[in-house]
């Protein structure tokens, strides 16, 4: 795998600014299930957590030692390594990388939604595509509705 | 001498007949063809892309699967899979001259490439003083204009 000269890795997640779990009411129709309409501070924390670890820059550390051990601590925080199981743990990874390869407007909705869970997130991406065709249906109709 | 199978009899038969011999080269040919492969399944994870027909289900599917083979849970402690995204970061991190020169080594373990890494700086200030010597004991200017810029204080983004 090549790697140009300050890039990062193919599809690594980087740094993804989080806006917060506002609710954006672009689309009409479009019923949206999710647990908690504002998101508590342990989902914020959470991915303020993973933007550190995958923010986290090699200058900032006193070499390369430093930097694995800063970078150990920050992975360990983010995955909460003593509390989740591997299973959880592998959850986090898998969503993580599931938002990045979203296409960018389902991706938006997606994020703003605060899914913890890769199920949550897929329903999220699930019913913005629903919408999505819904109202391209609805502009068909008006398209050739009217006389 | 073993029954060796699958990508470890590869990796044997890959030495030559006088690596077959000494343990402990067949023992690094398999560790490092573990790594090459662990490094291939990591990109597959890493490149996959979301496809519209299969849609964020079936997105999310490959992707498991993908993570799976790639951080082996059944295989590994949450500690080896930690080391795993750590090692994946850390490297991602380095400056792109120590970053080439770690990957090149079948990595396994964070220490390892921290112990690579060291190595690399260790070698590089030993070669500055004869890059200073030479520049002062000549009037053009000579030498590799990299040696002296792989330091850890160049910008990563």
């Amino acid at each position: 795998m090549k790697r140009g000269k300050g890039q990062r890795w193919d599809k690594l997640p980087v740094s993804i600014s989080y806006k917060g779990p506002k609710r954006s009411s672009q689309l009409p129709d479009v019923t949206v299930k999710v647990k908690e309409e504002i998101p508590d501070e342990d989902t914020v924390s959470l991915e303020e957590q993973r933007q550190r670890f995958r923010t986290f820059g090699y200058q900032e550390a006193e070499g390369p030692r430093d930097a694995c051990r800063q970078l150990q601590e920050l992975c360990s925080q983010w995955l909460n390594l003593e509390r989740c199981t591997k299973e959880q743990i592998l959850e986090q990874v898998i969503l993580e990388q599931f938002l990045t390869i979203l296409p960018e407007e389902v991706q938006s909705w997606v994020r703003e939604g605060g899914p913890r869970t890769c199920a949550q997130a897929v329903t999220l991406a699930e019913d913005f595509l629903l919408g999505l065709k819904r109202r391209q249906g609805q502009v068909g109709v008006f398209e050739f509705g009217g006389t | 001498m073993c029954t060796l199978c699958g990508e470890a009899k590869r990796a044997f038969t890959g030495l030559e007949a006088e690596g077959r011999e000494d343990y402990g080269k067949v023992k690094a040919a398999i560790l490092h063809g573990d790594a090459m492969r662990r490094e291939q399944q990591r990109q597959c994870f890493r490149r996959f892309c979301y496809r519209e027909a299969e849609g964020p289900k079936g997105a999310y599917s490959q992707l498991q699967e993908l993570c799976c083979k790639w951080l082996k849970p059944e295989r590994h402690s949450k500690e080896q899979i930690l080391e795993l995204l750590v090692l994946e970061q850390f490297l991602a991190i380095l400056p792109p001259e120590i970053s080439a020169w770690v990957k090149e080594c079948g990595l396994e373990t964070c220490s390892q490439a921290v112990a690579l890494a060291e190595d690399f700086l260790q070698k590089q200030r030993e070669s500055r003083p004869q890059a200073n010597q030479m520049s002062l004991e000549e009037e053009e200017t000579v030498g590799s204009p990299e040696v002296g810029q792989a330091l850890p204080e160049i910008e990563q983004k």
